[in-house]
């Protein structure tokens, strides 16, 4: 089997490097980061991928969802519970924690070896961390929060800011810091509700204090409006 | 809060009976870690916990190899506070990278 290591971690691909050589896996690249592991892939499938999901900019499940085709991936994290992630995906045949021990590894390559290859993309689609559910009393959002599917009212956010990897969702009782990004979360939102009115930012309208030029209140925070956003904003307001 | 001592146990058992993969993996934390403890503590000098979180959340791996469980389960703590806004448990995260520090300039 063609395999790569895709791990920004030097010592965890030396590690997975020196199992693959045990597993008699043919390791044709390692790479430390996602974007140069996609440029190779478009020339050069391979059997399974040793794929780390943490990693700065590009996360791993950032690359997968690149796969048009993605082949058997074995995912490597430093999470001991790590899981309910993984198998949302249909490529994903496996999980290991670093670092990777041997027996468990080669326990992982079995799996793969017995996995048929995922043949198409749409089979693929990713389980966001984000998940909408209606329910007969209105509609909430269930986030993935330390393995514990929480549930959000949508009358109860206030704001969700963009945090790098994570979004902040924050309500009238709690915060919640959540793996995810604005445009996916965006997508689950109803748009009678809330409204981006900054690259970093969307807002429950309905929650809105006080206007000011290029700035709203919400609670007690003061949210820029971007200059494009703005008349969007105002559209959605009754003004007298 | 008492502070773990690290040691070499899970290496040696992680390259089995190859005292080269060994040195190797030695020497790839003794040139690693300084530099994602460095980062780390740009992260959090400039206050953004959200980097500080990926960055332990990074540095949980080498807290793991060298055996230091306790030290692991407090990070994974640390990383979620940090996540939160919260670097309240910055100081005993200090002796942890402390201890390693000292550890591996030693071996």
């Amino acid at each position: 089997m063609d395999c790569i290591i895709i791990d920004d971690e030097a010592l965890a691909r030396a590690i997975v490097s020196n199992h693959c050589k045990k597993a008699n896996l043919n390791l044709v690249a390692e790479f430390d980061n996602a974007i140069a592991a996609i440029k190779f892939l478009n020339q050069q499938p391979v059997d399974l991928i040793f794929l780390d999901i943490h990693m700065p900019d590009f996360t791993g499940f950032d690359l997968i969802q690149t796969l048009k085709n993605p082949p058997r991936i074995v995912l490597t994290t430093s999470d001991r519970n790590f899981a309910i992630e993984a198998f949302e995906y249909e490529c994903i045949v496996d999980y290991l924690v670093k670092p990777v021990e041997l027996p468990r590894f080669l326990k992982s390559v079995e799996k793969a070896k017995q996995v048929k290859h995922p043949v198409s993309s749409s089979s693929t689609k990713p389980l966001t961390e984000v998940n909408e559910v209606k329910t007969e009393k209105g509609t909430d959002l269930y986030v993935n929060i330390d393995r514990r599917l929480i549930k959000i009212n949508f009358d109860s956010i206030l704001i969700i800011e963009a945090k790098g990897d994570y979004i902040l969702i924050k309500t009238e009782s709690k915060n919640y810091t959540v793996h995810s990004t604005l445009k996916k979360i965006e997508e689950k939102l109803p748009d009678s509700k809330f409204l981006k009115i900054h690259r970093s930012f969307v807002i429950n309208f309905h929650k809105i204090i006080d206007i000011e030029d290029n700035s709203v209140l919400i609670a007690k925070d003061v949210i820029p409006i971007s200059r494009s956003n703005r008349p969007i904003l105002m559209k959605q307001l009754n003004l007298l | 809060m008492i502070t773990e001592i690290p040691d070499l146990n899970k290496i040696k058992h992680i390259a089995a009976d190859s005292k080269d993969f060994e040195y190797e993996l030695i020497a790839i934390l003794k040139e690693e870690l300084p530099l994602e403890i460095n980062q780390y503590y740009l992260h959090l000098k400039t206050q953004d916990f959200i980097k500080c979180a990926a960055d332990v959340h990074k540095l949980k791996h080498k807290i793991s190899i060298l055996n230091m469980h306790m030290s692991y389960e407090f990070a994974i703590i640390y990383e979620d506070e940090l996540k939160l806004g919260d670097n309240k448990s910055s100081l005993h995260f200090d002796k942890i990278l402390n201890a390693m520090s000292t550890f591996i300039s030693k071996i």
